[in-house]
């Protein structure tokens, strides 16, 4: 099947014909296909692209969001991605190496070059093993959220993940989605050690100690990344969130404020604005912040997870179900299975038997195929029922 | 494919009888990137004709042992030259002159005093019907036969300096090019480098490639090779770099991306200025990065700065430019814009480290260096190739193909004669090669080329 490669927001209709000319006499399997920048993020979500020429004379936030885009919904292949742009900024140059990608097409010579990186990715991906061909293997199997896949996928990154600093970064990635944070560190340290300037895997180890309640660790390295790029939204968010953690509200919102004036209209702003509205108790507001979150990770995830448990063992079941249907919209994919779990619990506390079975089925759909804690819980709900019926009989 | 501009050097045959004729002529026709041979009689003539297979013959119209007609005759008389154009100098306009030149069919005739820039564009025009390449050239651009050709360096892996893993080698390698790295011993596995960078120390070639950038298997072993560091060279934790560029705030922007990776800029806001910081204190700049170096009176002066240091006293100098025809030398070397930030950060590291002296022992593993290349067609010296990235003039390497090991008898070692790029293509590169097998007589050469690719032909069909 044929696979694409996105040219987004090209303007230029002469080279558009020129290049065309040239792609017809090719035999190509990953085929160019020009688009929007409103076009290329739904493109991407399909899950049949694998590369990316974009026309941009600066790293504004749409480019920004773009290659973010790319590495959730393909991988971090940064060969697989280019900017057309003369005489790019040393700190554009920075930024879009915030996610790896360092080719640089001119716009005089980006009809041949953009031709060269399908016939190259082309030949790629066709070998069945590639690291490429693997990493998007096991980012298509993240994208479904199902866990069995993913760490098969996993598992056939493994052989090359002592050589390729890609395949290790992926495997990192595919043990955080399946909640493995520890070995996820590990991985990222791997890819770290193999490429020292691959700065997504240094981020990875920072976010994986985040989630492990390692804060001052995580800031550490946060801290280290800064000081290669100072206008990093992804990273002024991650401080700010591990500030809060720290119960450091000053730091935080410095950072925040920081984040907001690289990017206002970045989703991870308004993640940051939930936490914080939910850190000072205004659940209120911080549910309405959320209504316009989507594919939060698995820190902020863990955070609405934890606090819905406490809800619910405090009796507040209605209130913790209510955290969960609404944490369950805006999480990433992988993370929801967790979220069902949980959501099945308040239910079970509350007595909501069919209500929790419900939410036990839609968790084991999500995990790829019977989820352990939920066949636990399962029984504790069919003796629970049992005992009910022996009792309504005895009445 | 349409063969690159001046790719080709064409072969003339300069026959005058007065040497001064023969230095005026040769002078100019050198200037014009032709290789030019003299001889002074039709049996000298002859001799060598047979040798170089010349593109073009320029005849004085009567010689000591005969004319320009007689030469013709010969010539039309084997099968290899007959072909060949002959451009008649005529002295005078005479009976004695023109006569034997009746019934000829000549390229073209320049009557009276020789005047050597009308024979030069007269040379131009008769050279432009061959389009770029020898009249020789045969295209083997649609021929199955040679399809998965490679070429190749042999190479011994060294070891580890600093973050780059240095290999002594046959050729210098171009920092675009993407070579695979073939060992000897099945024990180890193959790896990609990229963004080679080389140093000559005495009569050896190094190449130097970053260990984050080699991918594939082999990258397991070459990350274990033993360090060849020199331990009196103490590693630096911030490298300084003379940094010239012109807009103050770009300049900004690459000192503040540039600090995080411990690279401390100094800036020079003119290549003047450049120059002056350069000749103050070359001890003081790890490396020299200029962003574009001109050929106005401020690039000359920078150029002329260099050449009066001593070599032991500069530093690398990296040139950021948008020429994409800029090649790399052993003073300067081009980083073709527009490039990522990794490569300019590895470039520079790179630039700093081979400056630095290596010792330890070595690895010492015997490698080949391989990667693809397109065989355009032969000619009676070699022949184009078309590559993915520019090798360096000058470089000896092998061709490998079965059709030609057997042309070749086994010798498939060519040694490049000149390098173009593409324009606005700057990822394809044309080579013309010189064939060690067709140092000989070209004539004889060429008979037995044709023969094989007759044969080949024939049996890939």
């Amino acid at each position: 099947m044929n696979q694409l490669c996105l040219l987004v927001d090209c303007n230029s209709d002469d080279s558009h014909d020129n290049f065309q000319a040239l792609v017809d006499k090719e035999d190509l399997v990953v085929l160019p296909t020009f688009v929007s920048m409103e076009e290329a993020f739904p493109m991407l979500e399909t899950g049949n692209v694998v590369a990316m020429v974009v026309f941009a004379s600066q790293a504004n936030g749409d480019v920004l969001r773009l290659l973010e885009c790319f590495r959730r919904c393909v991988g971090a292949i940064p060969h697989f991605q280019a900017i057309v742009c003369d005489e790019p900024q040393p700190i554009i140059l920075s930024q879009v190496y915030e996610f790896g990608v360092e080719e640089f097409f001119s716009s005089t010579s980006w009809v041949q070059q953009s031709l060269e990186l399908c016939k190259s990715a082309s030949l790629i991906i066709q070998d069945r093993d590639s690291p490429e061909t693997r990493i998007i293997e096991m980012n298509r199997a993240v994208m479904t959220g199902d866990q069995n896949k993913i760490l098969a996928a996993k598992e056939r990154l493994s052989d090359m993940a002592g050589y390729d600093y890609l395949a290790s970064y992926s495997q990192g990635v595919a043990l955080q989605s399946v909640g493995q944070f520890g070995d996820a560190i590990e991985s990222f340290r791997q890819s770290t050690s193999l490429n020292r300037m691959f700065r997504p895997s240094i981020s990875g180890v920072g976010e994986n100690l985040l989630v492990l309640g390692q804060t001052d660790e995580a800031i550490a390295v946060f801290k280290d990344l800064e000081k290669l790029n100072k206008r990093s939204l992804d990273r002024k968010a991650n401080l700010a969130m591990a500030y809060l953690e720290k119960k450091d509200l000053t730091s935080a919102k410095k950072y925040l404020f920081e984040a907001q004036a690289l990017d206002p209209k970045h989703v991870k702003i308004d993640e940051i604005k939930a936490m914080l509205l939910l850190s000072q108790g205004q659940v209120k507001e911080a549910f309405a912040m959320m209504d316009k979150l989507h594919d939060v990770g698995p820190f902020f995830a863990a955070k609405l997870n934890e606090m819905g448990i406490r809800l619910s063992q405090k009796g507040k079941g209605k209130s913790a179900l209510a955290l969960y249907k609404k944490a369950h919209k805006i999480v990433k994919t992988e993370l929801r299975h967790k979220i069902s779990l949980n959501a099945a619990l308040a239910c079970y506390r509350m007595g909501e038997y069919p209500l929790a079975i419900k939410y036990l089925n839609r968790s084991d759909k999500e995990y790829g195929e019977a989820f352990p804690k939920t066949k636990k819980i399962r029984a504790a709900i069919a003796a629970q029922m049992a005992n009910s019926n022996r009792d309504s009989e005895a009445g | 494919m349409e063969i690159i501009k001046g790719i080709t050097s064409h072969t003339i045959v300069v026959v005058v009888d007065k040497k001064e004729k023969a230095v005026g002529l040769s002078a100019v026709l050198t200037k014009q990137s032709h290789k030019v041979t003299v001889a002074h009689t039709i049996y000298e003539a002859l001799k060598i004709i047979d040798q170089e297979l010349p593109h073009l013959v320029i005849v004085d119209a009567l010689l000591s042992d005969g004319s320009a007609g007689t030469l013709y005759d010969r010539l039309k008389e084997h099968k290899v030259v007959c072909d060949t154009p002959i451009l008649v100098l005529v002295a005078q306009k005479t009976r004695e002159y023109l006569t034997p030149l009746k019934g000829r069919q000549f390229a073209g005739f320049l009557l009276g005093k020789t005047d050597v820039m009308m024979v030069a564009n007269k040379v131009k025009e008769v050279l432009a019907t061959y389009k770029d390449a020898s009249p020789y050239f045969y295209s083997l651009e649609k021929t199955e036969a040679v399809k998965g050709m490679t070429l190749s360096v042999k190479a011994t892996v060294m070891g580890k300096a600093g973050d780059q893993i240095v290999y002594r080698s046959e050729s210098e390698v171009d920092s675009s090019a993407a070579l695979v790295c073939l060992p000897e011993k099945k024990e180890h596995s193959p790896a990609l480098l990229s963004l080679a960078t080389n140093a000559r120390i005495g009569d050896d070639i190094y190449n130097y490639f970053p260990l984050h950038r080699i991918k594939g298997k082999g990258r397991l072993w070459l990350g274990k090779l033993p360090s060849i560091d020199d331990p009196k060279v103490e590693a630096v934790d911030v490298k300084t770099i003379l940094f010239f560029d012109n807009n103050v705030e770009r300049f900004q922007q690459f000192q503040e991306v540039l600090l995080g990776y411990g690279i401390e800029l100094v800036h020079a806001s003119s290549l003047q200025m450049a120059a002056a910081l350069l000749a103050r204190e070359p001890e003081r700049f790890n490396c020299v990065f200029l962003n574009e170096l001109g050929s106005d009176n401020s690039g000359i002066t920078f150029k002329a700065t260099v050449e009066k240091l001593p070599p032991d006293k500069l530093p690398a100098i990296l040139v950021a430019t948008a020429a994409t025809s800029a090649r790399s030398n052993g003073v300067y070397r081009f980083l073709h814009k527009p490039f990522g930030l990794g490569k300019l950060v590895d470039t520079i590291e790179a630039a700093c480290q081979v400056t630095e002296g290596l010792s330890g022992e070595s690895a010492n593993i015997d490698v080949t260096y391989e990667a693809p290349a397109n065989l355009v067609g032969l000619d009676e010296t070699g022949g184009i190739i078309a590559l993915k990235f520019p090798i360096i003039k000058g470089s000896k390497l092998h061709l490998n193909s079965d059709v030609l090991k057997r042309i070749w008898d086994g010798d498939t070692l060519v040694n490049i004669e000149n390098i173009a790029v593409y324009e606005n293509a700057p990822n394809l590169w044309m080579a013309k090669f010189i064939a060690n097998r067709a140092l000989g007589n070209k004539a004889r050469y060429w008979q037995r080329v044709l023969k094989h690719l007759d044969e080949e032909l024939k049996s890939a069909s």
